[in-house]
């Protein structure tokens, strides 16, 4: 059985920290983004403390990605 | 000229040729192979043991160890409290058989913070193994008495090895706060034993600091205050109102597709 790698929630909110990254570049969120975003913004599981998380890691390993370069 | 602080190290040698550690080692060659136990000293004896060889006690205070994961194969059978109690017995060390005897208590009696175990030494006697919890450790757990007696251990431990000084000792008991949180409900002492009705440890505490080093301690400023502030900075070192936010740019987006 493969190792799990992640957690739902945890999944979820790396979901919601893209989003909020997306969104704080200036770029338009399709439909479907926002129909999600919708959801992750009432979802219990999803918690600032995650999201934030999600995008000091997000922002990290852009970083790694870009000095890799 | 300021007094040199004698250098502490640990752990350090236990001194079985004391008292106390002659008749722990009576009692740990006493245990069979077949039932190698391990004990946990504490009190008085302790001290003796260590660093204050003049804190002198009529009694040995020992556990028998929690064995679990990879002790239980080193201790497959360990003696209960009630087949150790029985050994001393058999030794002459009971209370009232000797002047200096062994108690047997139970784990529960002995409460320290939460440094204990991962500074506690352990030295083997035969197969069984007797382990020591750090000074610092045996004296926090004299404050929940706080007697007379229990003030001249401190005050033993800080002549002999210039420590716990002001500073360690703070932090010692900031790193165990929540023993000083003052309950919201008047405090019962049920969970004390009879003897020690007055066994307020804040109070204690309080006591002892004018005793040992001269001024009013104060509990909320400096011990629960900094804790709380330093768990504070630990739990929430992050940003809020990022799912507000989300939620305003799904709004925000939704108004504007549908002017």
């Amino acid at each position: 059985m493969p190792l799990k790698t992640s957690s739902p929630i945890w999944r979820k909110s790396r979901l919601a920290a893209r989003l909020l990254i997306k969104a704080g570049q200036g770029k338009t969120l399709s439909e479907a983004q926002l129909s999600v975003a919708s959801i992750l913004a009432q979802d219990t599981e999803v918690t600032d403390r995650l999201i934030d998380q999600a995008k000091h890691s997000l922002k990290g390993s852009y970083a790694k990605r870009n000095s890799s370069l | 000229m300021q007094k040199e602080i004698p250098l502490f190290s640990w752990p350090m040698p236990l001194q079985w040729k004391s008292p106390s550690g002659k008749i722990l080692y009576d009692l740990l060659s006493a245990i069979p192979a077949t039932r190698a136990t391990p004990l946990v000293l504490f009190g008085s004896a302790a001290l003796q043991m260590t660093v204050a060889p003049s804190v002198l006690s009529a009694d040995v205070d020992v556990f028998p160890d929690v064995v679990v994961g990879v002790d239980s194969r080193e201790f497959p059978h360990p003696l209960s409290r009630t087949e150790l109690s029985d050994v001393v017995k058999d030794i002459g060390y009971a209370k009232g058989s000797a002047s200096i005897y062994i108690q047997v208590c139970s784990e529960s009696t002995f409460e320290p913070g939460p440094r204990c175990w991962r500074r506690a030494m352990s030295e083997n006697i035969g197969k069984s193994r007797c382990t020591v919890p750090h000074p610092y450790d045996i004296l926090f757990t004299k404050l929940q008495r706080y007697e007379a007696k229990d003030l001249e251990a401190f005050q033993a431990v800080l002549a002999t090895i210039g420590q716990p000084d002001e500073k360690t000792l703070l932090d010692e008991m900031q790193s165990c706060y929540r023993f000083f949180i003052k309950p919201s409900s008047p405090r019962t002492e049920e969970h004390l034993p009879r003897p020690f009705p007055l066994g307020d440890l804040r109070n204690n505490v309080r006591k002892l600091w004018v005793k040992l080093y001269g001024r009013q301690l104060n509990i909320e400023k400096e011990i629960i205050q900094p804790a709380l502030e330093q768990r504070q900075s630990d739990h929430a070192d992050f940003k809020t109102g990022h799912k507000a936010l989300l939620a305003s740019i799904v709004a925000k987006a939704r108004s504007k597709r549908t002017l």
